[in-house]
């Protein structure tokens, strides 16, 4: 504005804020104003939905490609040492017995196709990877889907997801019962969910054929394979049955003047849990039946309990594996295989550190070993295991 | 005068939480008016996948920062977000399921809804527009 107008607009605009404007006119400006933010606002949908757009494009390409990873880093102590098929256990503080990391990559390839690798290293295992899964999935529905590759045996409610420490209420899984020397099998498997009223289930049916190594050193094959899941949920309480069936051989190599012995071993195991707002319960048992000879036919179970307050949950864990004294003495060259029996009693502490980090606390003593337990080599009467691990996921 | 600008941002926080009045919404040519808890509970959790009728319901979750997560996993699948994360970590890392997209907030949830009849979400009862009805009042 020029020098010279301001003594003239100033009176101009006092003489114009000063005059009564009409009740109509206030109500015409109003409108057009109120007109002129819907306008505005309209053009504004327009162009976050455009953005909106612009972020699906985004969205379909960046889920092709799903990047998971988990890791535990944790410390144990024992107060004399033993050893199991896949942990040392040491009298001197052992950063190694459980610390892991792993990987998964999940690719999908159109709307029905994907694949999905998992790669987990352990620092007990000087951080060799292993392809725990590798599988081609073919998703039918939301359904049903069918898997083939390299994939974990569902033995019990955990067995799948042992290496993720963050998913499972322990610390350290009971000793006794969650012990397997075969984790994987080369096969296919299809699952099924469905719902009843309130009441949801799933099942699954698998097949295929695996190899191991069993703490003894003798080498196991597993041929034949076939067995089956089922879970049925009904609000926080469930159920789980597994079953299965196997052609066994176990490869002596020449000791005890045996090379192979083979024959059909079935596993079971139940499941029974419970899920409230803060207590939760989880009991398991399994069995496994066998005419063998060395493997006996053995049973073990555990009962877990614990109370979530806030971000502290404390929990107990009583557990216990036994294999049975069958009536037909399992001989081997004159001599009798001794049964054996392993107890587990466990106290642990969760810290719930963030939604995706947590840290445990757990205290196990293992006791009633007689005269030894072939999982659990050195293993003395009463041993006391302390360990402490942060738990991760991304 | 501290203590009293203190004392007012304190009231709205505590207003701001309590007004995030979470609802489950659907698209309103649903056939259903309502989805009870456990139904909305089951497939956020990718258990059911259907009304009783058999018509097919999606879900839509949300990223966890939204307040929205939290109260509706609290309150409709009784689980925290670090349960939440536990729960999809054992089907995730076993292959056998993954999470719902999750849809950044509260307008595109119902921009989807409104273009898809078996999607369902939840937002904030604030955010509620035309063409999409409550089908689950969850609270806050």
């Amino acid at each position: 504005m020029k020098k010279g107008l301001m003594p003239l607009a100033l009176p101009c605009l006092l003489l114009a804020l000063s005059l009564p404007a009409s009740a109509d006119e206030i109500d015409d400006l109003k409108k057009r104003l109120s007109e002129l933010e819907a306008k505005m606002e309209k053009s504004d949908a327009k162009n976050k939905r455009k953005l909106k757009a612009l972020k699906e494009d985004i969205k379909e390409d960046k889920q092709a490609l799903r990047i998971s990873g988990f890791g535990t880093a944790g410390v144990t102590k024992s107060d004399s040492a033993f050893s199991t098929s896949d942990r040392d256990f040491t009298e001197e503080f052992n950063y190694g017995t459980d610390t892991k990391a792993g990987v998964q990559l999940d690719y999908k390839i159109g709307q029905h196709w994907s694949a999905t690798v998992q790669l987990t290293g352990r620092a007990n295992n000087q951080w060799d990877t292993n392809t725990e899964w590798a599988f081609i999935k073919y998703k039918h529905s939301d359904q049903l889907a069918f898997r083939a590759g390299r994939l974990r045996l569902p033995f019990y409610y955990y067995s799948e997801s042992l290496d993720v420490g963050f998913v499972y209420p322990w610390a350290r899984p009971p000793m006794p019962f969650y012990v397997t020397s075969i984790s994987n099998y080369e096969g296919m498997d299809a699952n099924y969910r469905f719902s009843t009223g309130d009441i949801t289930h799933e099942a699954s049916a698998f097949v295929g054929a695996t190899t191991g190594t069993l703490p003894n050193g003798l080498s196991i094959n597993l041929e034949d394979v076939w067995g089956g899941t089922y879970q049925v949920n009904w609000g926080g309480f469930g159920m789980r049955l597994f079953g299965m069936n196997a052609d066994t051989d176990l490869n002596f190599g020449g000791a005890f003047g045996l090379n192979a012995v083979a024959d059909r071993v079935g596993y079971y195991s139940t499941a029974f849990f419970y899920n409230g707002e803060n207590l939760f319960v989880l009991i398991e048992g399994n069995r496994s039946d066998t005419e063998m000879v060395i493997v006996r036919t053995s049973e073990a179970a555990h009962a877990t309990a614990g109370y979530r307050w806030g971000i502290w949950t404390p929990f107990a864990t009583y557990s216990y594996n036994n294999s049975l004294d069958d009536g037909d003495a399992k001989l081997l060259n004159g001599a009798i295989l001794p049964p054996s029996r392993l107890d587990n009693t466990s106290l642990g502490l969760v810290l719930e550190a963030s939604t995706q980090v947590n840290i445990k606390f757990q205290y196990d003593h293992l006791y009633n070993i007689g005269d030894g337990n072939s999982n659990f080599a050195g293993l003395k009467e009463g041993t006391d295991v302390y360990t402490i691990n942060v738990n991760a996921i991304f | 005068m501290i203590k009293l600008l203190i004392s007012a941002g304190l009231i709205s926080i505590i207003s701001a939480v309590a007004h995030a009045d979470v609802v489950l919404i659907a698209n309103n040519n649903l056939p259903a008016d309502n989805i009870d808890k456990t139904l909305a509970a089951n497939v956020f959790l990718g258990k059911a996948f259907a009304l009783p009728d058999g018509t097919r319901l999606i879900p839509l979750e949300r990223p966890k920062a939204d307040p929205e997560k939290a109260i509706f996993h609290e309150q409709v699948t009784g689980k925290s977000l670090a349960q939440l994360n536990a729960y999809w970590s054992r089907l995730i890392f076993t292959g056998k399921n993954a999470p719902p997209n999750e849809i950044d907030d509260d307008d595109e949830v119902i921009e989807l809804i409104l273009d898809n009849e078996n999607l369902i979400g939840y937002v904030n009862r604030e955010s509620l527009s035309e063409g999409v009805k409550v089908v689950l009042s969850v609270g806050d």
